[in-house]
């Protein structure tokens, strides 16, 4: 493999990370080529590895990183939590590892999101529809207030316990989604990180 | 406790760059001179480094090309020091244990 074969194949490894990202590390891996000269080209690329371990070393550091810096600041628009988790299963696909190996990582990744985000949807809809209830309750006990007014009053106190504990509910779940999704991609980055480290 | 893989890598680069700026190449060699990593591990240390404001990068022309030095900030020295105190501290027990003073 020549210099530039190297460089095309882990520019194309690289495309999933911020522009900055990929033009800081190929410039680096350029420079790094020069310096080791004609001579010495073969030799440093040869020690380097190939480019599919060189660019999941950069992907599994550069998503730890992310991971942490999203645990810094809640809310990050431009490159939320999901994004990261696409990185990394990415990287995991793109990774030289053996196939049956890589083909685990993905049936127990896609497993483990489905089972994980049924359970979330099943949180969100409950507390949408205890939210839903509590508001008809407390329209129908307004105007109950005229006809039977302690039965009304008992039923507005439910209404308006019922919207809490649904609006609760909710903002638990859009938490726990979060944390969730951060977990999966901090695991998956480490397991990356792991082999880029023995490459 | 001193976490081998990372913190050692931090600690050895950071030493390097303390006694004088470097560029990539020279300095993965160096430390390659001292621990077993591959020669693609420096790269995601270094960024990751620059990121935390730990050092800072200058580039230099060198033979009609670009060099890209590093260079410690005022952060990496006082990283260094912590670094050095928990290596001490490791190499301790360590010690202990290999000379048989731990059961």
């Amino acid at each position: 493999m020549t210099k530039d074969e190297f460089l095309s194949e882990l520019r194309k490894r690289l495309k999933k990370l911020p522009e900055s990202e990929q033009a800081n590390a190929l410039a680096y891996y350029e420079e790094y080529l020069q310096e080791a000269g004609p001579a010495g080209e073969q030799a440093a690329i040869a020690a380097l590895g190939s480019p599919a371990q060189v660019a999941s070393a950069i992907i599994g550091d550069y998503a730890i990183k992310q991971v942490d810096a999203e645990k810094d600041t809640a809310q990050k628009k431009d490159f939320g939590p999901l994004k990261t988790l696409w990185i990394v299963v990415l990287a995991v696909i793109a990774s030289p590892i053996a196939l049956p190996l890589a083909a685990a990582f993905v049936v127990v990744l896609v497993a483990l999101l489905i089972t994980v985000f049924t359970l979330y949807l099943t949180l969100f809809v409950s507390a949408i529809a205890v939210v839903a209830i509590s508001i008809v309750s407390i329209v129908v006990a307004v105007i109950g207030l005229f006809v039977a007014p302690p039965k009304a009053a008992l039923l507005l106190g439910l209404g308006l316990m019922g919207i809490a504990a649904g609006t609760a509910l909710f903002i638990f779940s859009v938490w726990i989604s979060r944390l969730t999704i951060q977990g999966i991609t901090w695991l998956f980055a480490k397991l990356l990180k792991r082999k880029g480290d023995q490459a | 406790m001193f976490q081998l893989g990372t913190a050692l890598l931090d600690a050895c680069v950071l030493a390097i760059l303390a006694r004088s700026d470097t560029y990539g190449y020279a300095l993965t060699q160096s430390v390659r001179g001292v621990i077993a990593v591959s020669e693609s591990a420096l790269y995601p240390v270094l960024r990751r480094l620059q990121k935390e404001g730990l050092l800072t990068v200058y580039d230099r022309a060198f033979n009609g090309r670009n060099r890209r030095y590093y260079q410690i900030t005022a952060g990496g020295h006082g990283r260094l020091t912590q670094l050095c105190a928990s290596w001490a501290e490791f190499k301790q027990k360590v010690d202990q244990v290999l000379e048989g003073g731990v059961s």
